[in-house]
């Protein structure tokens, strides 16, 4: 199996922008690469719903077609929001198989052209058919985790919305996040309630952006050494658990064997918090705390820019924005900038980073571990 | 209560063929329909075609299985609430048992 490095990667500021996705998918690719660029072998398209957010199919053809990268292989590859992360990770494989030397992968969404009932029924569709029907919604999937987590280990409302207030915090240092300003307790709690007791400051918001990432046979300084992948059922009412994700613990396993590390070799990671309780959550089912520690591990700041574990020094989806397709290329993105020490003010010391990509209510994960060499 | 099990121990609510764990045939069984709340939420944000508020309850019934299904009374909203599953126009409702 070759060796799969990461040469250029750049993103777009997210939020609401007025481009197109292919415009936004240009500027992304345009901060990845150089003019002296030789062509590609393919591109992978990570994207979730062109279809219904921006009204358009076949939308591999489009971006190749848009990029001026005539005859150039192309594929679009939805994975729920795990589409930016499940792209990355069809596209090692195309590189480590030996079939291609070089890659382009782009990932993006826009979402914020639609009211947001209408976003939200269209993510909806994430949930299973029953499911769906009793009007549940993601928010309202996350919001039954919650409850249990509070009841099961004695989680308060205040100090779950410090999960909130930290990755505002990073998005404050994160020129690329979509919301640049510091949070309170109180602002959570005062926000609107979604789906009680998550109100809207502990959703990620419906946003648009794009990111790029270049992958190659050629040594660079950051080399792909491990991904982890695993589904889990559909349906929240199939699982044992409602506290714990399989399909973060069998993604992350996969990945640590992978790449032969553990949890305690882990620098930095960027996880997938669409929800505040999955920033708890998360690094307990990756490893890094027991379960109910992630709560003391929050409010201590060992999660927090200076603590043992930084989670999220972009700010993650909840300040970075989540334009569902975008956001596990994002991970990336971030990953690969605090490795190579260009992550400006959020820059924590890091040689081994982890991306923890969700796809439907945490049911289709990717776990990616990325190295300094 | 409609449910489904299975040989590898998989139980499920309402019928499905195939078991989501093994891929095996899964047998059809009836369950009881006492069962406890837990946990909860009520939404505010809903979905084009539906109205707020909803309340939604995941409840356990015999044996392990679970089931997401409306709540009719916001006083039912409680974790470890014991009640009934009634059905309404073919919609699965959780109403809790007299205190």
């Amino acid at each position: 199996m070759a060796k799969v490095y990461i040469s250029g990667v750049g993103i777009t500021k997210f939020g609401r922008r007025k481009e197109s996705l292919q415009t936004l998918m240009y500027e992304a690719y345009a901060h990845a690469t150089t003019a002296q660029e030789p062509e590609f072998d393919a591109i992978f398209v990570g994207c979730m719903n062109p279809d219904e957010f921006v009204g358009d199919s076949n939308f591999a053809t489009l971006i190749a077609d848009h990029l001026g990268l005539y005859q150039t292989p192309s594929v679009r590859i939805d994975n729920a929001p795990a589409s930016g992360s499940a792209a990355f990770e069809q596209a090692f494989f195309s590189v480590a198989s030996g079939h291609y030397e070089k890659v382009l992968v782009l990932a993006g969404e826009k979402m914020s052209a639609l009211p947001t009932s209408i976003a939200t029924r269209i993510l909806s569709k994430l949930i299973d058919k029953y499911e769906r029907s009793t009007g549940a919604t993601m928010p309202a999937l996350a919001a039954l985790v919650t409850r249990r987590y509070m009841h099961d280990y004695g989680l308060s409302r205040e100090e779950l919305a410090l999960a909130a207030v930290k990755n505002h915090h990073n998005g404050t240092l994160n020129p690329y996040a979509q919301f640049q300003k510091e949070i309170t307790v109180e602002d959570v709690l005062k926000s609107k309630m979604i789906a009680d007791p998550l109100h809207l400051y502990d959703c990620a918001s419906i946003s648009d952006g794009a990111c790029a990432v270049i992958l190659t046979s050629s040594k660079t300084d950051v080399k792909v050494t491990g991904i982890g992948h695993a589904t889990d059922f559909l349906s929240l009412q199939y699982r044992d658990s409602l506290t714990s994700f399989n399909a973060t613990k069998v993604a992350a396993k996969r990945a640590y064997e992978r790449a032969h590390r553990q949890p305690k070799d882990i620098d930095v990671a960027e996880v997938h918090d669409a929800f505040t309780i999955l920033e708890i959550v998360n690094p307990e089912d990756l490893g890094f705390f027991k379960p109910g520690e992630g709560i003391a591990a929050l409010i201590e700041g060992k999660t927090g820019l200076n603590g043992e574990i930084p989670i999220n020094p972009s700010g993650g989806l909840k300040a970075r924005g989540h334009p569902v397709g975008a956001t596990g290329l994002a991970q990336i993105c971030e990953i690969v900038w605090q490795l190579r020490g260009e992550a400006g003010k959020r820059q924590v010391p890091a040689n081994i980073g982890l991306c923890h990509n969700i796809g439907g209510f945490v049911n289709n994960n990717i776990v990616t571990i990325l190295e300094s060499c | 209560m409609q449910a489904s099990t299975c040989t590898c121990g998989k139980i499920v609510a309402l019928n499905r063929e195939l078991c989501p764990n093994c891929g095996k045939s899964m047998t059809a069984i009836e369950l009881g329909n006492d069962v406890v709340v837990l946990t909860y939420t009520t939404l505010y944000t809903v979905s084009e075609g539906f109205n707020a508020p909803i309340f939604l309850v995941l409840v356990e019934l015999e044996q392990g299985a679970k089931l997401l299904c409306e709540c009719k009374n916001e006083n039912d909203l409680e974790i470890g609430r014991k009640g009934k599953i009634v059905v309404e126009n073919e919609k699965y409702y959780f109403v809790g048992n007299m205190k």
